[in-house]
């Protein structure tokens, strides 16, 4: 198997409903019946309590920026659906909802004194390989963005 | 519960040849080594019934030693696997499963004479494969580790000065070994000007890639008068998994992350000490930050102070707290998995035949990672049984 193929996501059953959603550009993560906490990334059973009575929620779409790094290497060319070469975040971000993911910060330059820990952003969406989308994020305008 | 120094190291070595070794495959350097760790304890293949191989099939070790384990163990959690597999073989023991386990380690990882591996860290379908490894780049292993730093650096005011300290220090004690691949005393300016991998992560932070194996064999304290060297006692030992391989979005707290704190607390309780006895420590090194995070979930210094405890000396030589003695994967030697080195240093300095050998060790700590704040596991070793 080529790296290129390793790299796009594979979709499992628990998590086909995720991708469908970041396909329509939607962010769809889960919540727990149970103890009404939301989890990250999808599976069928909460990771807080093991309760198995979970549902799929729109995410508000607002975020935090939680750490980040700016990685330099040059891209492979599978990656250039990302963006040009050159330097770009890898980010750990905290949804208003309150799980963390790892993701990408765009639309912002790549530098530490553009990316503010703690700055807003909100969800978007970039090719990525054979996907039509995946998520990323950018900065919040001042009126929005920080739950 | 295992009794503080029941157990004991009779033979433990590394592969003959480190760093750059492409005559060997990763078996190849599994089986040098088992035979050096052979030697050193005077033992047969014959004598061992117990086998613990990370990464390797442990089928294809057994034939080619000539080794007949009754019990075996392939835990694979990343470069702590041999730490979670000398715990295990300790018990495996204790509950009368086998008498004399051979713990192996083997690594081609500059030469990547690679055989089937047990350890894929990117799974199609696993949550890193579809989650964190697309957004993680060509500089992966350093973006992942690293991503807790900045925030860390935003909190507690580490400075990039700090940071490249770690690689100053460590240097200072691989100048002293020959076995070591980076011999040349290097400055916090040098450091600081080696090119950027993941901002704030240089070159100079990021450790080394060699080739390299290592084994230990373990058995019962009562019987380790039996054999040629002066046996390291295990006093303690701890464990903890919280994530995914490559996925560090799943640690809770990540700044002070709980896997640390849970694996250094059973490890000081389960051998009845507290920091303040450790007089040698080893801390896997895979970037200059590593350290930082464990001298403070260890509980070595309170959280935010690792940084400026290294920065001021105390771990440098002469310090009073010497720290990856060997010069560390930054220094002398990573292959992937820096677990076993790890162990293996801290047994070469309580059995007091280390190359920059510390004054008077009684009391060693191993502490080591797998996956990107995955798993980790922390063992207390001594000259002394209690």
């Amino acid at each position: 198997m080529s790296l290129i193929d390793n790299v796009q996501p594979m979709p499992l059953p628990e998590t086909q409903t995720y991708w469908d959603g970041i396909d329509a550009q939607t962010l769809l993560i889960q919540r727990c019946n149970a103890c009404k906490e939301f989890y990250f990334p999808a599976a069928p059973v909460c990771p807080k309590c093991t309760s198995r009575c979970v549902e799929w929620i729109e995410a508000s779409g607002k975020a935090r920026l939680y750490s980040y790094v700016i990685t330099q290497k040059p891209w492979p060319e599978w990656m250039q659906a990302w963006r040009e070469d050159g330097p770009m975040s890898v980010a750990l971000v905290e949804l208003a909802e309150g799980p963390r993911l790892v993701s990408t910060i765009v639309d912002c330059a790549q530098t530490p004194e553009a990316l503010e820990i703690d700055m807003p952003l909100l969800t978007t969406y970039r090719r990525f390989g054979t996907r039509p989308s995946m998520l990323c994020f950018k900065p919040a305008p001042m009126d929005e963005g920080s739950a | 519960m295992i009794q503080p120094g029941s157990y004991a190291i009779v033979g433990a070595s590394e592969s003959t040849q480190i760093g750059k070794v492409p005559e060997l495959s990763s078996v190849g350097l599994a089986l040098d080594a088992a035979v050096n760790a052979l030697e050193d304890a005077g033992l047969k293949a014959r004598d061992i019934d117990g086998l613990t191989v990370g990464y390797l099939p442990p089928g294809d070790i057994a034939q080619q030693l000539g080794v007949f384990p009754r019990w075996a163990d392939n835990t694979v959690v990343g470069g702590c696997s041999w730490m979670f597999q000398l715990r295990n073989a300790m018990a495996a023991i204790h509950a009368g499963y086998c008498d004399t386990v051979l713990c192996v380690y083997g690594e081609s990882g500059r030469s990547h004479n690679a055989v089937p591996c047990t350890y894929d860290m990117g799974h199609a379908g696993s949550i890193s494969q579809q989650f964190d490894i697309p957004y993680a780049g060509a500089a992966m292993q350093a973006a992942l580790f690293a991503l807790p730093l900045v925030r860390y650096m935003h909190e507690y005011g580490l400075t990039e000065e700090q940071l490249a300290m770690v690689a100053v220090v460590q240097r200072e004690w691989a100048m002293k070994n020959p076995r070591a691949k980076l011999r040349n005393a290097i400055t916090v300016e040098e450091v600081l000007s080696s090119p950027l991998v993941a901002w704030p992560i240089r070159r100079a932070m990021c450790c080394l890639v060699s080739d390299a194996g290592g084994a230990l064999i373990v058995t019962a304290a009562d019987r380790a008068s039996d054999f040629p060297k002066r046996p390291v006692y295990v006093l303690g030992t701890g464990a903890a998994i919280e994530t995914g391989v490559l996925s560090p979005a799943g640690v809770r707290d990540p700044l002070r992350p709980e896997l640390i704190r849970t694996s250094g607390s059973t490890a000081f309780k389960s051998a009845g000490l507290t920091p303040s006895d450790i007089n040698h420590l080893m801390i896997y090194d895979a970037f200059a930050h590593t350290p930082i995070f464990a001298l403070e979930g260890l509980g070595f210094t309170p959280f935010g102070e690792g940084g400026n405890f290294i920065a001021e000396g105390n771990t440098r030589p002469g310090g009073r707290l010497p720290m990856n003695t060997n010069g560390g994967g930054l220094s002398y030697a990573h292959s992937g998995s820096y677990g076993m080195l790890c162990m293996q240093e801290s047994i070469r300095q309580v059995r007091g035949e280390a190359a920059a050998q510390v004054p008077a060790v009684t009391t060693s700590l191993a502490h080591g990672w797998g996956g990107f704040w995955s798993a980790c596991a922390t063992v207390i070793f001594s000259n002394e049984r209690p």
